[in-house]
Protein backbone atom coordinates (compact mmCIF):
# COMPACT_ATOMS: atom_id res chain seq x y z
CA UNK A 1 0.00 0.00 0.00
CA UNK A 2 1.35 3.41 -0.89
CA UNK A 3 1.97 5.97 1.84
CA UNK A 4 0.43 8.96 0.11
CA UNK A 5 1.25 11.52 2.78
CA UNK A 6 4.88 10.60 2.82
CA UNK A 7 4.94 10.62 -0.97
CA UNK A 8 3.40 14.08 -1.01
CA UNK A 9 6.06 15.37 1.35
CA UNK A 10 8.77 13.82 -0.75
CA UNK A 11 7.21 15.36 -3.82
CA UNK A 12 7.17 18.78 -2.19
CA UNK A 13 10.83 18.48 -1.30
CA UNK A 14 11.60 17.38 -4.82
CA UNK A 15 9.75 20.38 -6.29
CA UNK A 16 11.57 22.82 -4.04
CA UNK A 17 14.90 21.30 -5.00
CA UNK A 18 14.02 21.41 -8.67
CA UNK A 19 13.21 25.13 -8.51
CA UNK A 20 16.43 26.06 -6.73
CA UNK A 21 18.60 26.05 -9.88
CA UNK A 22 15.98 28.12 -11.69
CA UNK A 23 15.91 30.56 -8.80
CA UNK A 24 19.67 30.78 -8.77
CA UNK A 25 19.76 31.45 -12.49
CA UNK A 26 17.07 34.13 -12.25
CA UNK A 27 18.75 35.86 -9.31
CA UNK A 28 22.16 35.70 -11.00
CA UNK A 29 20.75 37.11 -14.22
CA UNK A 30 19.01 39.92 -12.38
CA UNK A 31 22.20 40.72 -10.44
CA UNK A 32 24.22 40.83 -13.63
CA UNK A 33 21.69 43.11 -15.27
CA UNK A 34 21.66 45.41 -12.25
CA UNK A 35 25.46 45.55 -12.15
CA UNK A 36 25.64 46.24 -15.87
CA UNK A 37 23.05 48.98 -15.58
CA UNK A 38 24.92 50.46 -12.66
CA UNK A 39 28.19 50.52 -14.55
CA UNK A 40 26.55 51.83 -17.67
CA UNK A 41 24.93 54.67 -15.77
CA UNK A 42 28.05 55.38 -13.80
CA UNK A 43 30.02 55.65 -17.05
CA UNK A 44 27.62 58.28 -18.31
CA UNK A 45 27.79 60.13 -15.03
CA UNK A 46 31.54 59.84 -14.53
CA UNK A 47 32.43 62.21 -17.39
CA UNK A 48 31.80 65.12 -15.14
CA UNK A 49 34.41 64.53 -12.51
CA UNK A 50 34.46 67.46 -10.21
CA UNK A 51 37.29 69.24 -8.52
CA UNK A 52 36.10 70.77 -5.32
CA UNK A 53 37.23 74.35 -5.30
CA UNK A 54 35.19 76.43 -2.93
CA UNK A 55 37.49 79.44 -3.14
CA UNK A 56 37.76 79.18 -6.88
CA UNK A 57 34.02 79.36 -7.14
CA UNK A 58 33.94 82.80 -5.65
CA UNK A 59 37.03 84.22 -7.36
CA UNK A 60 36.36 82.76 -10.73
CA UNK A 61 32.80 83.95 -10.70
CA UNK A 62 33.93 87.42 -9.86
CA UNK A 63 36.52 87.45 -12.61
CA UNK A 64 34.14 85.98 -15.06
CA UNK A 65 31.63 88.67 -14.44
CA UNK A 66 34.23 91.17 -15.49
CA UNK A 67 35.37 89.34 -18.54
CA UNK A 68 31.93 88.36 -19.71
CA UNK A 69 31.44 91.87 -20.92
CA UNK A 70 34.29 91.45 -23.34
CA UNK A 71 34.04 87.84 -24.11
CA UNK A 72 31.12 85.83 -25.25
CA UNK A 73 30.05 82.84 -23.29
CA UNK A 74 30.92 80.24 -22.34
CA UNK A 75 33.14 81.89 -19.79
CA UNK A 76 31.34 81.67 -16.52
CA UNK A 77 32.34 79.16 -13.98
CA UNK A 78 29.80 79.87 -11.36
CA UNK A 79 29.93 76.55 -9.62
CA UNK A 80 32.89 74.57 -8.46
CA UNK A 81 34.63 72.25 -10.81
CA UNK A 82 35.30 68.92 -9.33
CA UNK A 83 37.74 66.20 -10.00
CA UNK A 84 36.79 62.73 -9.10
CA UNK A 85 38.86 59.67 -9.30
CA UNK A 86 36.36 56.93 -9.46
CA UNK A 87 36.88 53.28 -9.19
CA UNK A 88 37.04 53.00 -12.94
CA UNK A 89 40.10 55.28 -12.79
CA UNK A 90 38.62 57.86 -15.08
CA UNK A 91 39.32 61.44 -14.35
CA UNK A 92 37.59 64.20 -16.15
CA UNK A 93 37.39 67.89 -15.53
CA UNK A 94 34.00 69.41 -16.02
CA UNK A 95 32.68 72.87 -15.99
CA UNK A 96 29.58 73.92 -14.15
CA UNK A 97 26.11 73.25 -15.35
CA UNK A 98 25.59 76.94 -16.07
CA UNK A 99 28.73 76.95 -18.12
CA UNK A 100 27.47 74.11 -20.20
CA UNK A 101 24.11 75.76 -20.71
CA UNK A 102 25.69 78.99 -21.73
CA UNK A 103 28.14 77.26 -23.96
CA UNK A 104 25.42 75.50 -25.78
CA UNK A 105 23.69 78.76 -26.42
CA UNK A 106 26.76 80.20 -28.06
CA UNK A 107 26.18 81.12 -31.60
CA UNK A 108 28.82 83.72 -32.24
CA UNK A 109 32.45 83.11 -31.76
CA UNK A 110 34.09 85.03 -28.92
CA UNK A 111 35.53 88.45 -29.57
CA UNK A 112 39.03 88.73 -28.51
CA UNK A 113 41.01 91.75 -27.54
CA UNK A 114 43.72 92.61 -29.93
CA UNK A 115 47.12 93.74 -28.80
CA UNK A 116 49.89 94.23 -31.18
CA UNK A 117 52.40 92.79 -28.79
CA UNK A 118 50.38 89.75 -28.24
CA UNK A 119 49.92 89.24 -31.89
CA UNK A 120 53.55 88.49 -32.30
CA UNK A 121 53.53 85.75 -29.77
CA UNK A 122 50.22 84.38 -30.76
CA UNK A 123 51.23 84.43 -34.36
CA UNK A 124 54.27 82.44 -33.48
CA UNK A 125 52.11 80.12 -31.55
CA UNK A 126 49.47 80.07 -34.19
CA UNK A 127 51.81 78.98 -36.90
CA UNK A 128 52.71 75.82 -35.22
CA UNK A 129 49.24 74.74 -34.29
CA UNK A 130 47.95 75.70 -37.69
CA UNK A 131 50.60 73.59 -39.24
CA UNK A 132 49.72 70.89 -36.85
CA UNK A 133 46.10 71.21 -37.76
CA UNK A 134 46.97 70.88 -41.36
CA UNK A 135 49.24 67.97 -40.95
CA UNK A 136 47.50 65.89 -38.34
CA UNK A 137 45.45 63.16 -39.91
CA UNK A 138 42.75 63.60 -37.33
CA UNK A 139 41.79 66.97 -38.63
CA UNK A 140 41.55 65.61 -42.10
CA UNK A 141 39.41 62.86 -40.73
CA UNK A 142 36.95 65.39 -39.42
CA UNK A 143 36.18 66.67 -42.86
CA UNK A 144 37.32 63.92 -45.13
CA UNK A 145 35.63 65.37 -48.10
CA UNK A 146 36.93 68.94 -47.65
CA UNK A 147 40.45 69.96 -48.37
CA UNK A 148 42.07 72.08 -45.73
CA UNK A 149 43.85 75.12 -47.00
CA UNK A 150 45.85 77.36 -44.78
CA UNK A 151 46.10 80.99 -45.49
CA UNK A 152 47.85 83.61 -43.51
CA UNK A 153 45.14 85.78 -42.11
CA UNK A 154 44.43 87.77 -39.07
CA UNK A 155 44.75 85.62 -35.96
CA UNK A 156 41.28 86.49 -34.79
CA UNK A 157 39.79 85.22 -37.99
CA UNK A 158 41.85 82.07 -37.76
CA UNK A 159 40.61 81.44 -34.28
CA UNK A 160 37.04 82.16 -35.27
CA UNK A 161 37.29 79.60 -38.01
CA UNK A 162 38.70 77.04 -35.60
CA UNK A 163 35.98 77.76 -33.07
CA UNK A 164 33.27 77.38 -35.71
CA UNK A 165 34.79 74.13 -36.85
CA UNK A 166 34.90 72.89 -33.29
CA UNK A 167 31.27 73.80 -32.74
CA UNK A 168 30.37 71.71 -35.77
CA UNK A 169 32.60 68.76 -35.15
CA UNK A 170 33.19 68.71 -31.38
CA UNK A 171 36.72 67.57 -32.03
CA UNK A 172 38.76 67.75 -28.79
CA UNK A 173 41.92 68.44 -30.75
CA UNK A 174 40.38 71.68 -31.92
CA UNK A 175 39.15 72.68 -28.48
CA UNK A 176 42.61 71.99 -27.07
CA UNK A 177 44.12 74.17 -29.75
CA UNK A 178 41.66 76.93 -28.88
CA UNK A 179 42.53 76.55 -25.20
CA UNK A 180 46.21 76.83 -25.95
CA UNK A 181 45.59 79.77 -28.24
CA UNK A 182 43.68 81.63 -25.59
CA UNK A 183 46.37 80.79 -23.08
CA UNK A 184 49.01 82.24 -25.34
CA UNK A 185 46.87 85.32 -25.71
CA UNK A 186 46.71 85.53 -21.92
CA UNK A 187 42.98 84.89 -22.02
CA UNK A 188 43.32 82.50 -19.11
CA UNK A 189 39.65 82.28 -18.41
CA UNK A 190 38.89 81.17 -21.93
CA UNK A 191 41.85 78.85 -21.86
CA UNK A 192 40.54 77.33 -18.65
CA UNK A 193 37.07 76.86 -20.13
CA UNK A 194 38.23 75.31 -23.36
CA UNK A 195 40.56 73.03 -21.45
CA UNK A 196 37.51 71.88 -19.51
CA UNK A 197 35.55 71.30 -22.71
CA UNK A 198 38.41 69.27 -24.14
CA UNK A 199 38.60 67.17 -21.02
CA UNK A 200 34.89 66.55 -21.08
CA UNK A 201 35.06 65.20 -24.59
CA UNK A 202 38.16 63.11 -23.95
CA UNK A 203 39.67 62.92 -20.49
CA UNK A 204 42.82 61.21 -21.70
CA UNK A 205 44.26 64.27 -23.44
CA UNK A 206 47.22 65.27 -21.36
CA UNK A 207 47.36 68.72 -22.91
CA UNK A 208 43.95 69.65 -21.53
CA UNK A 209 45.13 68.91 -18.01
CA UNK A 210 48.29 70.96 -18.46
CA UNK A 211 46.55 73.97 -19.96
CA UNK A 212 43.90 73.79 -17.29
CA UNK A 213 46.48 73.75 -14.50
CA UNK A 214 48.54 76.52 -16.04
CA UNK A 215 45.44 78.67 -16.50
CA UNK A 216 44.54 78.12 -12.87
CA UNK A 217 47.97 79.24 -11.76
CA UNK A 218 47.67 82.32 -13.92
CA UNK A 219 44.28 82.98 -12.40
CA UNK A 220 45.89 82.86 -8.99
CA UNK A 221 44.66 79.43 -8.00
CA UNK A 222 47.98 77.77 -7.47
CA UNK A 223 46.83 75.39 -4.76
CA UNK A 224 43.97 74.14 -6.81
CA UNK A 225 46.22 73.75 -9.81
CA UNK A 226 48.62 71.67 -7.74
CA UNK A 227 45.79 69.53 -6.39
CA UNK A 228 44.55 68.86 -9.90
CA UNK A 229 48.01 68.05 -11.13
CA UNK A 230 48.71 65.71 -8.23
CA UNK A 231 45.55 63.78 -8.82
CA UNK A 232 46.21 63.59 -12.54
CA UNK A 233 49.75 62.39 -11.87
CA UNK A 234 48.45 59.68 -9.53
CA UNK A 235 46.02 58.59 -12.18
CA UNK A 236 48.23 58.71 -15.25
CA UNK A 237 51.82 59.02 -14.10
CA UNK A 238 52.37 61.80 -16.63
CA UNK A 239 55.92 63.10 -16.76
CA UNK A 240 54.92 66.45 -18.19
CA UNK A 241 52.46 66.92 -15.38
CA UNK A 242 55.18 66.13 -12.88
CA UNK A 243 57.50 68.64 -14.48
CA UNK A 244 54.82 71.31 -14.43
CA UNK A 245 54.00 70.52 -10.82
CA UNK A 246 57.64 70.90 -9.85
CA UNK A 247 57.89 74.17 -11.72
CA UNK A 248 54.81 75.50 -10.00
CA UNK A 249 56.02 74.35 -6.61
CA UNK A 250 59.48 75.83 -7.11
CA UNK A 251 58.05 79.09 -8.36
CA UNK A 252 59.64 78.67 -11.73
CA UNK A 253 56.19 78.80 -13.24
CA UNK A 254 53.99 81.57 -11.99
CA UNK B 1 -17.46 3.89 -11.02
CA UNK B 2 -14.38 5.97 -11.43
CA UNK B 3 -12.41 3.69 -9.18
CA UNK B 4 -13.18 0.69 -11.34
CA UNK B 5 -11.77 2.57 -14.33
CA UNK B 6 -8.56 3.16 -12.46
CA UNK B 7 -8.45 -0.45 -11.31
CA UNK B 8 -8.76 -1.70 -14.86
CA UNK B 9 -6.16 0.77 -16.05
CA UNK B 10 -3.82 -0.26 -13.32
CA UNK B 11 -4.05 -3.93 -14.29
CA UNK B 12 -3.12 -3.06 -17.86
CA UNK B 13 0.33 -2.11 -16.72
CA UNK B 14 1.18 -5.20 -14.71
CA UNK B 15 4.71 -5.98 -15.76
CA UNK B 16 4.20 -9.45 -17.17
CA UNK B 17 5.39 -11.02 -20.39
CA UNK B 18 2.34 -12.20 -22.28
CA UNK B 19 2.15 -12.37 -26.03
CA UNK B 20 -1.49 -11.31 -25.87
CA UNK B 21 -0.41 -7.98 -24.39
CA UNK B 22 1.91 -7.29 -27.28
CA UNK B 23 1.38 -3.76 -28.62
CA UNK B 24 2.13 -3.27 -32.26
CA UNK B 25 4.23 -0.23 -33.03
CA UNK B 26 5.36 0.55 -36.57
CA UNK B 27 9.08 0.51 -36.03
CA UNK B 28 8.96 -2.48 -33.71
CA UNK B 29 6.71 -4.32 -36.14
CA UNK B 30 9.36 -3.97 -38.82
CA UNK B 31 11.94 -5.39 -36.47
CA UNK B 32 9.65 -8.26 -35.56
CA UNK B 33 9.07 -9.03 -39.21
CA UNK B 34 12.79 -9.10 -39.88
CA UNK B 35 13.19 -11.54 -36.97
CA UNK B 36 10.52 -13.78 -38.42
CA UNK B 37 12.18 -13.68 -41.80
CA UNK B 38 15.58 -14.42 -40.30
CA UNK B 39 14.26 -17.63 -38.77
CA UNK B 40 13.31 -18.84 -42.22
CA UNK B 41 16.83 -18.26 -43.50
CA UNK B 42 19.46 -20.98 -43.18
CA UNK B 43 21.10 -19.25 -40.27
CA UNK B 44 22.82 -20.93 -37.39
CA UNK B 45 22.18 -18.26 -34.83
CA UNK B 46 20.27 -15.03 -34.36
CA UNK B 47 21.19 -12.57 -31.67
CA UNK B 48 18.51 -10.35 -30.22
CA UNK B 49 19.88 -7.81 -27.81
CA UNK B 50 18.95 -4.60 -26.08
CA UNK B 51 18.83 -2.86 -22.74
CA UNK B 52 16.58 -4.26 -20.00
CA UNK B 53 12.98 -3.26 -20.50
CA UNK B 54 13.12 -2.82 -24.26
CA UNK B 55 10.75 -5.71 -24.99
CA UNK B 56 13.08 -8.60 -25.86
CA UNK B 57 11.19 -11.15 -23.80
CA UNK B 58 7.92 -9.93 -25.22
CA UNK B 59 9.39 -10.35 -28.69
CA UNK B 60 10.33 -13.94 -28.03
CA UNK B 61 6.98 -14.62 -26.49
CA UNK B 62 5.20 -13.12 -29.48
CA UNK B 63 7.40 -15.06 -31.89
CA UNK B 64 6.71 -18.32 -30.13
CA UNK B 65 3.02 -17.55 -30.04
CA UNK B 66 2.92 -16.79 -33.76
CA UNK B 67 5.02 -19.71 -35.01
CA UNK B 68 4.50 -22.60 -32.63
CA UNK B 69 1.61 -23.98 -34.67
CA UNK B 70 3.54 -23.80 -37.95
CA UNK B 71 6.91 -25.15 -36.92
CA UNK B 72 8.92 -26.61 -34.10
CA UNK B 73 9.85 -23.70 -31.91
CA UNK B 74 10.76 -23.91 -28.26
CA UNK B 75 10.92 -21.01 -25.85
CA UNK B 76 12.98 -21.09 -22.67
CA UNK B 77 12.15 -17.94 -20.70
CA UNK B 78 14.40 -18.75 -17.80
CA UNK B 79 17.87 -20.11 -18.41
CA UNK B 80 18.62 -23.72 -17.58
CA UNK B 81 21.90 -23.22 -15.84
CA UNK B 82 22.74 -26.86 -15.23
CA UNK B 83 24.26 -28.36 -18.35
CA UNK B 84 22.83 -31.82 -17.75
CA UNK B 85 19.39 -30.42 -17.25
CA UNK B 86 19.82 -28.30 -20.34
CA UNK B 87 20.49 -31.28 -22.60
CA UNK B 88 17.81 -33.40 -20.96
CA UNK B 89 15.24 -30.63 -21.41
CA UNK B 90 16.13 -30.17 -25.07
CA UNK B 91 16.10 -33.90 -25.67
CA UNK B 92 12.70 -34.23 -24.13
CA UNK B 93 11.14 -31.17 -25.78
CA UNK B 94 12.62 -31.56 -29.27
CA UNK B 95 13.15 -35.30 -29.70
CA UNK B 96 10.69 -36.58 -27.14
CA UNK B 97 13.39 -38.56 -25.45
CA UNK B 98 13.31 -38.84 -21.69
CA UNK B 99 16.47 -39.42 -19.74
CA UNK B 100 16.28 -40.34 -16.09
CA UNK B 101 20.03 -40.22 -15.54
CA UNK B 102 22.50 -37.59 -16.60
CA UNK B 103 22.97 -36.58 -20.18
CA UNK B 104 26.20 -35.01 -21.31
CA UNK B 105 27.05 -33.09 -24.43
CA UNK B 106 28.46 -36.02 -26.38
CA UNK B 107 25.39 -38.12 -25.73
CA UNK B 108 23.16 -35.27 -26.71
CA UNK B 109 25.12 -34.73 -29.94
CA UNK B 110 24.54 -38.37 -30.84
CA UNK B 111 20.83 -37.92 -30.32
CA UNK B 112 20.87 -34.83 -32.48
CA UNK B 113 22.75 -36.58 -35.30
CA UNK B 114 20.67 -39.74 -35.06
CA UNK B 115 17.23 -38.18 -34.84
CA UNK B 116 17.49 -35.62 -37.58
CA UNK B 117 14.24 -33.78 -38.22
CA UNK B 118 13.25 -32.46 -41.62
CA UNK B 119 12.39 -29.11 -40.26
CA UNK B 120 15.09 -27.49 -38.20
CA UNK B 121 13.78 -26.77 -34.71
CA UNK B 122 14.21 -23.23 -33.41
CA UNK B 123 15.28 -22.77 -29.83
CA UNK B 124 14.60 -19.42 -28.21
CA UNK B 125 16.88 -18.77 -25.27
CA UNK B 126 15.98 -15.77 -23.12
CA UNK B 127 18.38 -14.23 -20.59
CA UNK B 128 21.26 -15.97 -22.32
CA UNK B 129 23.76 -13.76 -20.51
CA UNK B 130 23.21 -16.04 -17.50
CA UNK B 131 24.49 -19.14 -19.29
CA UNK B 132 28.03 -20.13 -18.47
CA UNK B 133 30.82 -19.74 -20.99
CA UNK B 134 31.19 -23.51 -21.28
CA UNK B 135 27.53 -23.95 -22.05
CA UNK B 136 27.62 -21.13 -24.55
CA UNK B 137 30.44 -22.96 -26.33
CA UNK B 138 28.30 -26.10 -26.44
CA UNK B 139 25.43 -24.09 -27.88
CA UNK B 140 27.82 -22.78 -30.54
CA UNK B 141 28.82 -26.33 -31.43
CA UNK B 142 25.20 -27.43 -31.60
CA UNK B 143 24.40 -24.59 -33.98
CA UNK B 144 27.33 -25.66 -36.17
CA UNK B 145 25.59 -28.98 -36.81
CA UNK B 146 22.77 -27.01 -38.49
CA UNK B 147 20.33 -29.40 -36.94
CA UNK B 148 19.29 -26.81 -34.37
CA UNK B 149 18.76 -23.07 -34.77
CA UNK B 150 19.17 -20.75 -31.85
CA UNK B 151 17.74 -17.32 -31.16
CA UNK B 152 19.77 -15.89 -28.31
CA UNK B 153 18.50 -12.98 -26.30
CA UNK B 154 20.96 -10.89 -24.35
CA UNK B 155 20.87 -7.80 -22.26
CA UNK B 156 22.96 -5.17 -23.91
CA UNK B 157 25.49 -4.02 -21.42
CA UNK B 158 29.10 -3.21 -22.14
CA UNK B 159 30.30 -6.54 -20.81
CA UNK B 160 27.60 -8.72 -22.30
CA UNK B 161 27.95 -7.09 -25.65
CA UNK B 162 31.56 -8.10 -25.69
CA UNK B 163 30.72 -11.64 -24.62
CA UNK B 164 28.21 -12.02 -27.38
CA UNK B 165 30.63 -10.85 -29.98
CA UNK B 166 33.46 -12.97 -28.71
CA UNK B 167 31.43 -16.14 -28.70
CA UNK B 168 29.43 -15.75 -31.79
CA UNK B 169 31.21 -13.38 -34.05
CA UNK B 170 31.37 -15.67 -37.02
CA UNK B 171 28.27 -17.64 -36.26
CA UNK B 172 25.77 -14.88 -35.80
CA UNK B 173 24.25 -14.23 -39.16
CA UNK B 174 21.66 -11.85 -37.91
CA UNK B 175 21.71 -9.39 -35.04
CA UNK B 176 18.68 -7.45 -34.03
CA UNK B 177 18.79 -4.65 -31.51
CA UNK B 178 15.80 -3.45 -29.59
CA UNK B 179 15.82 0.03 -28.12
CA UNK B 180 13.59 2.16 -25.97
CA UNK B 181 10.49 3.73 -27.42
CA UNK B 182 10.53 7.25 -28.79
CA UNK B 183 8.16 9.84 -27.37
CA UNK B 184 5.52 9.29 -30.01
CA UNK B 185 5.86 5.51 -29.74
CA UNK B 186 5.45 5.75 -25.99
CA UNK B 187 2.22 7.66 -26.37
CA UNK B 188 0.91 5.07 -28.82
CA UNK B 189 2.06 2.27 -26.51
CA UNK B 190 0.24 3.68 -23.47
CA UNK B 191 -2.95 4.55 -25.30
CA UNK B 192 -3.10 1.30 -27.27
CA UNK B 193 -2.57 -0.77 -24.14
CA UNK B 194 -5.40 1.06 -22.37
CA UNK B 195 -7.75 0.94 -25.35
CA UNK B 196 -7.10 -2.75 -25.81
CA UNK B 197 -8.56 -3.20 -22.34
CA UNK B 198 -11.42 -0.82 -23.06
CA UNK B 199 -10.01 1.92 -20.81
CA UNK B 200 -10.87 4.67 -23.24
CA UNK B 201 -11.44 7.35 -20.59
CA UNK B 202 -8.05 6.97 -19.04
CA UNK B 203 -6.43 6.66 -22.47
CA UNK B 204 -7.78 10.11 -23.33
CA UNK B 205 -6.44 11.59 -20.09
CA UNK B 206 -2.90 11.32 -21.37
CA UNK B 207 -1.94 14.63 -22.94
CA UNK B 208 1.28 15.48 -24.71
CA UNK B 209 2.46 17.21 -21.57
CA UNK B 210 2.00 14.11 -19.45
CA UNK B 211 3.59 11.90 -22.11
CA UNK B 212 6.56 14.28 -22.24
CA UNK B 213 6.96 13.97 -18.49
CA UNK B 214 6.64 10.19 -18.56
CA UNK B 215 9.19 10.02 -21.37
CA UNK B 216 11.53 12.29 -19.48
CA UNK B 217 11.34 9.98 -16.48
CA UNK B 218 11.44 6.59 -18.22
CA UNK B 219 13.38 7.45 -21.40
CA UNK B 220 10.89 5.30 -23.29
CA UNK B 221 11.71 2.12 -21.38
CA UNK B 222 8.70 -0.17 -21.44
CA UNK B 223 9.33 -1.80 -18.10
CA UNK B 224 9.84 1.48 -16.29
CA UNK B 225 6.76 2.87 -17.99
CA UNK B 226 4.66 -0.08 -16.88
CA UNK B 227 5.85 0.26 -13.30
CA UNK B 228 5.29 4.01 -13.31
CA UNK B 229 1.79 3.84 -14.69
CA UNK B 230 0.83 0.97 -12.44
CA UNK B 231 1.80 3.11 -9.44
CA UNK B 232 0.11 6.14 -10.97
CA UNK B 233 -3.25 4.43 -11.18
CA UNK B 234 -2.76 3.05 -7.72
CA UNK B 235 -2.44 6.62 -6.49
CA UNK B 236 -5.55 7.62 -8.38
CA UNK B 237 -7.42 4.83 -6.65
CA UNK B 238 -6.22 6.02 -3.23
CA UNK B 239 -7.04 9.68 -3.94
CA UNK B 240 -10.47 8.66 -5.12
CA UNK B 241 -11.10 6.58 -2.03
CA UNK B 242 -9.97 9.41 0.23
CA UNK B 243 -12.22 11.85 -1.61
CA UNK B 244 -9.21 13.89 -2.65
CA UNK B 245 -9.88 13.39 -6.30
CA UNK B 246 -11.34 16.85 -6.68
CA UNK B 247 -7.93 18.33 -5.87
CA UNK B 248 -6.67 16.87 -9.09
CA UNK B 249 -7.63 17.92 -12.56
CA UNK B 250 -10.01 15.13 -13.41
CA UNK B 251 -9.84 15.30 -17.20
CA UNK B 252 -6.06 15.02 -17.59
CA UNK B 253 -3.38 12.99 -15.91
CA UNK B 254 -1.88 14.94 -13.04
CA UNK B 255 1.81 15.67 -13.41
CA UNK B 256 2.04 15.78 -9.66
CA UNK B 257 0.88 12.18 -9.42
CA UNK B 258 3.25 11.15 -12.18
CA UNK B 259 6.10 12.66 -10.22
CA UNK B 260 4.91 11.04 -7.00
CA UNK B 261 4.79 7.68 -8.79
CA UNK B 262 8.27 8.27 -10.10
CA UNK B 263 9.50 8.97 -6.58
CA UNK B 264 7.93 5.73 -5.39
CA UNK B 265 9.36 3.63 -8.23
CA UNK B 266 12.79 5.17 -7.87
CA UNK B 267 12.79 7.06 -11.14
CA UNK B 268 13.12 10.31 -9.17
CA UNK B 269 15.46 10.52 -6.22
CA UNK B 270 13.77 12.99 -3.93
Amino acid sequence: MLNVEELEQQWLRYKIKSYIPHGVIVISSLSIIVVLLFFFNSDINTTPHNIEQNSLKEDVSQREQKTIQNTTPPTKVTTPVHLHVEESKKMVLTPSIDFIKEYKEVKKPPQIKHEEEEQKKPSQVINKPLVKVEETPKTTAIEPKETITIQRKDSQEDLDIIIRRFQKTNNPELSLFIAKKYYSMKEYKEAYNYALITNKINNNIEGSWLVFSKALVKLGKKKIALKVLNQYIDYSGSNKAEILRDEITSGKFR
Amino acid sequence: MQNSIFHSSKDVFIDAVDAKDYVQLDRVSNIYQSLKNAIKKPLKMILLYGKPGTGKSMFLSKLHDDLHEQQKIFLYKTPILDENEFYKTLAQDIYNIKYSGSLNFTQFMKIVERDSITETPVILLDEAQLYSDALMEKIRLLSDTRTLKFVIVLHKTEKEDLIAKAHFQTRIWETIELSNASKSELKIYIQKKLMKSNCFDTANMFTNKSINLIYKLTHGNYRDTNKLLYTLFELYIIYNENNNFKKLHSSVISNKLIEMSAIHTGLIHA
